[in-house]
């Protein structure tokens, strides 16, 4: 446990900021969402509190920047593997939602029409 | 145990990460067995969110028809005023709170202090009961709303199914995290963890890196709602 005794050492107040960081970056992403902003901006923005909000705690309340490299990468370096599944089925809901709107939805339409 | 082969201290960055992998020993050196295991529930439950999510980005990338806005579908009506999401809001801010409380506990679990200790993880347990209740309070609105898995008055038939899987599996964890946290309650504030008493399940001794060790997990669940916040309700 020798190695645990510098988070013992790290100062209450830090503890404090990272947790009123997480409020404000919070809020911001609340206020980003009500506010009439571009769409786009609006999920740019809220991406990036997200990602700042999962980084402060993950590498303080989790302890992530005390552990070595090792356990650090062992944890986020898999998960990368999300990433190429978010591109390929982001590529493949749009491809099934162009097949949708060409071949169901419209057919639907002109269905009820018919009728 | 295997740290006493490791006396020197194992060099820093990224050559230390490929002598601890290569090291033919203890991948991770100085953690104990207990913390890596609990970063590897953590990294598998990542995976478990992550198609979650990633199916729900299919789910609402696919269908043809209109997303339901969450900013209306969960929002309250206070005094006469239509606030868009705001018992989400309330609920982030809980989830958040517990783990600066969280936080704390652990440092002071460091520090030996157990009084101080226990009570942070009671205030924990406290602020995940209510992030729950609050939880089902929603679910309640939303059933009583006419949401279903299959069918909703909104709009796209999948919002219902991601929405219950979603925020169901989550809650779970939020649970199962408040029951762990009573048991450790009293573990600390008994002095299980001092004296090393064996726990009533499992029979290992009662160490003091425990309350880290299930701080890591209740970090965990309030990461994974950073996520759903974002996705699910801002997006």
């Amino acid at each position: 446990m020798s190695d645990h005794d510098e988070h013992a050492t790290m100062p209450l107040k830090s503890y404090y900021w990272v947790w009123g960081w997480l409020f404000v970056l919070s809020v911001c992403s609340y206020i980003v969402d009500i506010s009439p902003i571009p769409q786009m901006l609006q999920w740019i923005l809220i991406t990036f509190f997200m990602l700042a909000k999962a980084g402060l705690i993950m590498a303080v309340f989790m302890h992530m920047q005390w552990e070595r490299l090792s356990l650090v990468m062992m944890v986020l370096v898999p998960p990368g593997a999300l990433l190429f599944a978010l591109f390929v089925f982001g590529i493949e809901g749009f491809h099934i939602e162009n097949v949708r709107e060409t071949f169901f939805v419209n057919e639907f339409f002109s269905r009820t029409e018919g009728r | 145990m295997a740290e006493s082969a490791t006396q020197e201290t194992p060099p820093p960055g990224f050559t230390g990460m490929i002598s601890d992998w290569s090291s033919d020993q203890t991948t991770f050196k100085g953690a104990g067995w207990g913390k890596p295991m609990m970063w590897l529930f953590i990294l598998s439950d990542i995976f478990i969110f992550g198609i979650f999510l990633l199916g729900y980005m299919s789910a609402r990338l696919a269908t043809p028809d209109p997303w339901p806005d969450a900013a209306e579908v969960f929002a309250l009506t206070m005094f006469g005023v239509q606030i868009p999401l705001l018992l989400i809001a309330i609920m982030t801010f809980i989830l958040i709170s517990s783990s600066g409380t969280m936080a704390l506990a652990v440092k002071y679990g460091y520090e030996r202090n157990r009084k101080v200790c226990g009570r942070l993880i009671l205030a924990t347990a406290v602020l995940g009961a209510i992030f729950v209740g609050m939880q089902a309070f929603e679910w309640t609105i939303l059933i009583m709303d006419g949401v279903r898995p299959w069918a909703n008055p909104w709009g796209s038939a999948q919002f219902g199914a991601t929405f219950f899987l979603i925020t169901g599996f989550h809650g779970t964890h939020v649970t199962i995290g408040v029951i762990a946290l009573l048991y450790m309650y009293r573990k600390v504030m008994r002095g299980d963890l001092d004296d090393g008493r064996p726990g009533a399940i499992t029979g290992r001794k009662g160490r003091w890196e425990m309350v880290e060790i299930l701080g890591l997990y209740w970090h965990f669940v309030d990461l994974v709602w950073v996520f759903i916040f974002a996705f699910f309700y801002l997006w």
